[in-house]
Formats: C-alpha cells, sequence, structure tokens
C-alpha cells in the first residue's frame, strides 16, 4: 500500500478519483458500443450510419482519454477534515468518510455539459441500433 | 459562505439553488448518472448486438421489435440520467429529501418482459 492519502490531506473515500474513473469507464463504454454499431453497419453496407458510429466511437474514446489524463480540479476541493490520523481513528473509515467538509467558496465544477454530451453519444447510438433494427 | 463573484456554473437552473453542499456528496451524484449513462450504453449494446445477430441466424422480426425497443429505452434512459442528475443535484443543494430514482422501476420491469419475449421467440424458433 501507499501513503495513507490522509497525510496528504486527501479525502480518504478518494471521491474525486472515483469520479474520474467513472467517466473513463464511460468513455470506454461508449466507445465499445460505437464501435459495435460500426461493426453492424458495415454488415449491412451502410456507409452514412458507419462513419456515425465511427465518429461517436472516437469521441467516446477521446472522453475516456480526457477523462484519465486531465488534472482533476476536483481533487483540491475535497479534502479531508484536517486531523492527525491517529490509531484510534484508522479503524473508523466509514465514520471519517461521511465527516463534513468545509465546502469550498468555488465549489466542484459543474458536470453538466460533459454529462449532455455523453448522453447525447449514447441516444444517437441508440438512434442508430434502432434503424438498424427497422431495416429490413 | 462569502461568494464574491456570482455563480457562472451551468445550468443557472441548479446553481441558482441553495448553498455548496458536500463536494463528495456532488461527486456521488455525478458517479450515479454516469452509472445510468452505462446501463444506457449497455442496453443499446444489447439492442445493437441482437438485431445483428438475429440478422445473421435469421431470427423471426419479432427480435429486431426487441432490439428496437432495448436502443429506444437506452436512449430514453441516457437523457433520464441527466434530467435526474440535475433534479439530485438541486435537491442536495437545498437540504430537501433526495427524490426518488424514477426509471429504475421501468428499467427492471423493461427487462422482465424484455427476457420473456426473447424467451418466448427463441423457444418458438426451436420449435419449428
Amino acid at each position: 500500500m501507499g501513503a495513507d492519502p490522509r497525510r496528504l490531506g486527501r479525502d480518504p473515500g478518494l471521491q474525486a478519483e472515483r469520479t474520474a474513473l467513472a467517466w473513463q469507464r464511460t468513455g470506454v463504454a461508449a466507445a465499445v458500443v460505437g464501435g459495435l454499431g460500426v461493426l453492424a453497419a458495415a454488415h449491412r453496407g451502410s456507409w452514412a450510419l458507419l462513419a456515425v458510429a465511427a465518429v461517436l466511437s472516437a469521441l467516446g474514446a477521446a472522453a475516456a482519454g480526457y477523462a484519465s489524463t486531465r488534472p482533476h480540479r476536483s481533487l483540491d476541493l475535497v479534502r479531508a477534515p484536517t486531523r492527525a490520523p491517529t490509531a484510534a481513528s484508522f479503524p473508523s473509515d466509514a465514520a471519517s468518510d461521511l465527516a463534513p467538509v468545509a465546502p469550498s467558496a468555488a465549489g466542484l465544477p459543474s458536470p453538466w455539459s460533459r454529462l449532455v454530451a455523453t448522453a447525447a453519444v449514447a441516444v444517437l447510438v441508440a438512434l442508430i441500433g434502432i434503424v438498424l433494427a427497422l431495416a429490413s | 459562505m462569502d461568494v464574491t463573484e456570482p455563480d457562472r456554473r451551468r445550468p443557472g437552473s441548479v446553481y441558482r439553488h441553495g448553498t455548496e453542499p458536500d463536494p463528495r456528496f456532488s461527486l456521488a451524484n455525478e458517479r450515479t448518472a454516469l452509472a445510468w449513462v452505462r446501463t444506457a450504453l449497455a442496453l443499446v449494446a444489447g439492442g445493437v448486438g441482437l438485431t445483428s445477430v438475429a440478422r445473421l441466424v435469421g431470427l423471426s422480426r419479432w427480435v429486431d421489435a426487441v432490439a428496437g425497443v432495448m436502443c429506444l429505452l437506452g436512449g430514453w434512459l441516457a437523457i433520464s440520467a441527466v434530467l435526474g442528475w440535475r433534479r439530485k443535484e438541486v435537491a442536495l443543494r437545498t437540504g430537501l429529501p433526495l427524490p426518488a430514482p424514477v426509471a429504475l422501476p421501468w428499467l427492471a420491469g423493461a427487462v422482465v418482459v424484455g427476457a420473456l419475449a426473447l424467451a418466448f421467440v427463441v423457444l418458438t424458433a426451436r420449435g419449428r
């Protein structure tokens, strides 16, 4: 194991890291589903659908890469309560996970635009799937 | 908490309300929305895969109908993930109780109906 995150003043629940990983998983999932759409469209010989699915897949892959590399501003905002890590505080991980954190004045960056973009990718791939299912 | 400059974060319909919540709860809300988006993507993947396999194996058009409904449900879930994130973030900021996950019973019901429909199609296809 590495250094105790509490010594570094980090959130012991690693919320920001988990959120970045969730973005990465979602980006990978979007890329895979887009790839599936590419395969299905290629099999039907539909070049328009293939092109759209390829763009969506690339967007998903880009989102995954971005999520894993960008410096997460949230990391600085999610800090553990400044307490000395004592032996007694170590077993109470669940409790310390929910100990109140002083909210910063700036607040977390809004995930709105990224959420909407990701959902739009999912909706577009869903439309491709509906077209493929309806096409005879 | 003294915020000197106005909150420029979008959407204003969320950040106009209430006060800044514990950032970890906002991050958890974000992850929940992403989990919904992944569920939506899984449904779409299932739909696209299903219609492709049905075409390869020559299953009946009812499989295509199930696949289309799966894709439709996936698209709706992706939109509902974004709207759900907004409602929950407003609840977090205003200190109100979290709204119930509206899509959850619909998703579970659709999975049951879809599984039964597929089982029916597969069983009748084998009987022929």
